[in-house]
Formats: C-alpha cells, sequence, structure tokens
C-alpha cells in the first residue's frame, strides 16, 4: 500500500438550500477542491459518491451518484455509489483512499452529499429513522435520542457527571460555530439557554441536538508526488479505518473503541499525541462519553477536559473547531468530509478567527451512522497528519 | 391464533402464556434475542438452540421521550432490561408503571404480552413490554 494525500477539500456552508437540487448542491465543493487540489481534472480515476437518504427525499434510488456527477461534469469514470447513513461520505472517503493506496487509482474524488430539507419534515424525519433495522428495533418503537439519552444517564451516574457539564459541550460547539463562517448555525448561547431549551428526551434539551440541512464536502485524494505540487501544506492520511456494529453489551469493547485503537495502531501513534478532533456529537454531551471511549482521556475524565476549557479552540486539545454537528449542521451524508475539511483547513491555517495555534500537526475525525441491535451501526475513523 | 410483531421474539401456544424467545450458543454461551439462526461470535448454527428467555429481569437504564414514533402513545418510555438467567440485556417499552418517578435503575420487572393489532387475516399481532413486578395490568398506580 503506498501513502495517499488529500490534495484538495472543500465544503459548503451547511443550512437550508430550498432552491437547489442535490446535483445543484455538490457542484461547487467539488470544483472548489478540484481547483484547491491543482490538479488536472480529467486525471480523475475513480469517483465515490456518498449519499443517504436522497431516495427516499426524491425518489431518485438509483444511480444518484452519476445524477451529481453529470452536473459537475465528471463521467466515463467509474462512479461507485455509497450509502452508509451518517458516515456514508467517511465511507466514500475510505474507499476512494483504498483504491489510491492499492495503486488502483492515483486520484480518486470523494463526496458527501445530503438534501433533508424538503418542504415535508415528516418525510424528512421518516427517512432519517430507516438507519436502523426496521424489522426489528424498527418495531420496537425505539427513539434514537432516547437511546443517546440512556448512554448519557448511565455514563453521568457513573462518574458524577452534571447537566452543566452536559451543556457546556452545547455551549462550546455554538461558540466555535459562532466563529466558522460555513456552519448551519452561528448563534451564541448561554448555558442557561442550553439548559432551558426545550427538553427532548431528558437530559438532552433543544439546542444540544443537531437539526436537519442541507449540504455537500468534497475530497480529493492522491499520491505523494502530486501532493508535493499542490502548493499547499501537504496533510498525508495516516490511517482510515471503518467498522461495524456489534453486540454492545456483551462485547467488551464497543464498536467506536474498537475502530479507533486500529485507527491508532495503523497511524502509529497514541491518542495522546491527537491535536485536533472532529467527533459526531449527534447530541452534544455524547462528545464527553467519546472522550473516552476514544480513549483521549480516561474512564470518567471527561468533564475535567470540559471544566477546564481543554477542548475549546484555544485549549489543549480542541474538539469541533467547526461546531460539530450541533453548530455546523449534519447534512447527514456530508458530514463526514465536512470534518476533514475543517482539520485540514486547521492545518494549513485557514481557519480565521477560530484558528487552532500553533496550527495543529496530527488530527482525527469520527463519524458514524446508523444505529443496529444498540450500537452505533458504522463507525469511521481518519488521522491526518500535515507534513 | 398469534403472531409476533417481532419475528421469533415470542414463543408458546397460546396467547394467554408467551414468552421471549432466545438463541443460546453452546459454545460461547451468549444469548440473542430475538431468536436467530446462528451465533455472531462462533458463527456457528449446530450449536445454537431456541430457549424460552426469562419473564422477569432488572431495569438497567430507561428514558421517559415525550415524543413517539408514529402510533405510539406519549410519554413513550423506553429502557433496557436485564433478564434473570443470563437471559441477556433487551430493549423494552415499559408500561403500567404508574408515575414516572417509581422507576429506578435495578427495579424489578416482569413480561408484558399485548396484541396490538390484527392482520388482513385477522389473526392477533402480539408484543411484548415490561413493567414493575408484582404490579397488575393496566393499573395507573398512585
Amino acid at each position: 500500500m503506498r501513502d495517499t494525500y488529500i490534495l484538495g477539500i472543500s465544503m459548503n456552508r451547511f443550512g437550508k438550500y430550498p432552491d437547489k437540487t442535490l446535483p445543484e448542491l455538490a457542484y461547487d465543493p467539488i470544483w472548489n477542491a478540484i481547483r484547491d487540489s491543482r490538479i488536472d481534472p480529467h486525471d480523475i480515476d475513480i469517483s465515490f459518491v456518498g449519499n443517504s437518504y436522497g431516495g427516499l427525499i426524491t425518489g431518485q434510488e438509483s444511480v444518484r451518484g452519476q445524477t451529481i456527477l453529470r452536473e459537475a461534469g465528471l463521467f466515463m469514470k467509474p462512479i461507485i455509489n455509497v450509502e452508509n447513513a451518517c458516515a456514508s461520505g467517511s465511507t466514500a472517503f475510505y474507499l476512494a483512499q483504498r483504491a489510491v493506496a492499492s495503486g488502483q487509482a492515483n486520484v480518486a474524488l470523494a463526496l458527501g452529499a445530503e438534501k433533508l430539507f424538503c418542504g415535508d419534515t415528516a418525510r424528512s424525519l421518516q427517512a432519517l429513522s430507516t438507519s436502523s433495522d426496521l424489522e426489528i428495533e424498527g418495531k420496537m418503537g425505539i427513539v434514537f435520542a432516547g437511546i443517546y439519552a440512556m448512554r448519557l444517564k448511565t455514563h453521568a451516574e457513573k462518574y458524577g457527571i452534571t447537566r452543566e457539564q452536559m451543556a457546556q459541550v452545547a455551549v462550546k460547539n455554538h461558540d466555535h460555530g459562532a466563529l466558522n463562517p460555513l456552519a448551519q448555525h452561528r448563534k451564541r448561547f448561554s448555558l442557561e439557554e442550553i439548559l432551558e431549551s426545550r427538553v427532548v428526551v431528558d437530559p438532552i434539551t433543544l439546542l444540544m441536538t443537531c437539526s436537519i440541512g442541507d449540504g455537500a464536502a468534497a475530497c480529493i485524494i492522491g499520491t505523494r508526488e502530486a501532493a508535493l505540487e499542490m502548493g499547499q501544506r501537504p496533510v498525508k492520511i495516516k490511517s482510515t479505518v471503518l467498522g461495524s456494529f456489534g453486540y454492545a453489551w456483551q462485547d467488551s469493547e464497543s464498536v467506536t473503541t474498537r475502530v479507533a485503537k486500529q485507527a491508532y495502531k495503523e497511524a502509529d501513534i497514541t491518542p495522546n499525541q491527537i491535536q485536533i478532533a472532529e467527533l459526531h456529537d449527534a447530541v452534544a454531551p455524547i462528545e464527553l462519553f467519546l472522550y473516552e471511549e476514544l480513549g483521549l482521556c480516561g474512564p470518567g475524565e471527561s468533564k475535567r477536559l470540559i471544566d477546564n476549557r481543554e477542548v475549546w479552540y484555544d485549549g489543549r486539545l480542541p474538539v469541533n473547531t467547526s461546531g460539530g454537528l450541533t453548530a455546523k449542521g449534519h447534512p447527514a451524508g456530508a458530514t463526514g468530509i465536512g470534518q476533514l475539511a475543517e482539520i485540514v483547513c486547521q492545518m494549513r491555517g485557514e481557519a480565521g478567527e477560530r484558528q487552532v495555534n500553533p496550527f495543529p500537526d496530527i488530527g482525527m475525525a469520527e463519524n458514524g451512522g446508523g444505529n443496529v441491535a444498540g450500537e452505533t451501526a458504522v463507525v469511521a475513523m481518519h488521522i491526518l497528519m500535515a507534513d | 391464533m398469534w403472531k409476533p410483531r417481532i419475528a421469533r421474539s415470542l414463543m408458546g401456544d397460546n396467547i394467554q402464556d408467551l414468552h421471549l424467545c432466545g438463541a443460546r450458543c453452546g459454545i460461547c454461551g451468549r444469548t440473542y434475542f430475538p431468536y436467530r439462526r446462528n451465533c455472531p461470535q462462533c458463527l456457528q448454527e449446530e450449536t445454537v438452540s431456541e430457549v424460552r428467555l426469562s419473564d422477569n429481569g432488572k431495569l438497567h437504564s430507561f428514558v421517559v421521550c415525550t415524543m413517539a414514533p408514529p402510533g405510539y402513545p406519549v410519554p413513550h418510555v423506553q429502557g433496557y432490561i436485564d433478564l434473570d438467567d443470563g437471559g441477556g440485556r433487551i430493549f423494552a417499552l415499559l408500561v403500567d408503571y404508574g408515575k414516572e418517578e417509581h422507576l429506578s435503575v435495578g427495579l424489578e420487572m416482569e413480561l408484558v404480552i399485548q396484541a396490538t393489532g390484527k392482520d388482513a387475516d385477522g389473526t392477533d399481532i402480539v408484543e411484548y413490554k415490561f413493567k414493575p413486578a408484582g404490579v397488575k395490568e393496566g393499573d395507573k398506580g398512585s
């Protein structure tokens, strides 16, 4: 396997685009990533297109990637459609990385795109609900926010984590979102405002959740030779790992921990070398749980990271400087590559008001999707290192 | 005549005497719910047998949801139950608990079988829920 690099990456501002189709949404991120990479677009050997719910939202169940790349003008070469719930973009990235690493392609495009606003919220929510096993958990009547809430409650009781500490994660992510021009929500909220917003499922309140949205993010992956020609700080893909659910309560490790350990091992680093992280905060306080599952701190230590402001953009270990899913938004299939766009932006020193200093050299993104048998159905983790 | 809402989740001859149906692997000893053909740990079929899971267990965790999937009433109370006799941890909706304050982690719970609909042939569609042990069905508590 040969070394792989991010040659170019781009995302649009996540939000609500009632007048744009999915292919129209994806056009600018694709071409901005190509321009960013300085490659000749004719050299793209293969494209992987991540999208989760377009089939249910628009009826375009088949060949969605082809319709998107038709608009972009990139066809004839192989186009692979990728569906892996909210980790579809990350999965497209994983496959594109493998294509270049194996020598199958010299240049690969990974795209994540999603359009969840369709003028019918019930339809959007129904589409999202299909990221579970409809015949089993679906018929059990599971509410997924409730699964998160149970996880949080059990964890909080075990380690004495308070509601204020949980809410503080949302304060942080909204603070970061306010500084990110590409975030869907750019408004700060006080601790009181977060705690007093409508209870979705106790202890989760509305301002701790991510809203539905539209958006796209694209990434060009290539070899070291190409990376040295692009005129930007080269960012190497140290590892990209994908894993699936287990039977969590009887397995010793969750899928997230399992994937993280493999990602650190393949990157030949330890978690304490991570300088910046984008994590899948589908509800903000789950970040606390993730810090521990990902080995970024020891069991029960996550509350210290938030109390000491270590995870703010100017702290020791900045987490979700983009605003995370909470503030940047969560157009499902676009999220994974959107996370990588933030890490690369920070490594290149292009993050403006939320810039981490000194510019980080080692970063990670963790992206989850769906829920099967009580666990996250898909977990993707990528570790990047700037030269 | 009855059929389970979730395939292979219940066993028994008549609707008054149904139990949770699981699969147990003779090699690793793991139990799965609902019943499944093989053990995903050992990846063997012949080691797996159908087992009647306990009607009783302890509440591992629970949450009161003010929203519910279409067709379910609110509050929508869901939890995980650790079944007695090594039956494993299963997801369940909770009923007949009276007030929310009556629920607590570790509470003894018992199985409730409810017929919640009929299919096109008039067969009862049956599902499982859990309630605090010893509480009468339909009891709203005090």
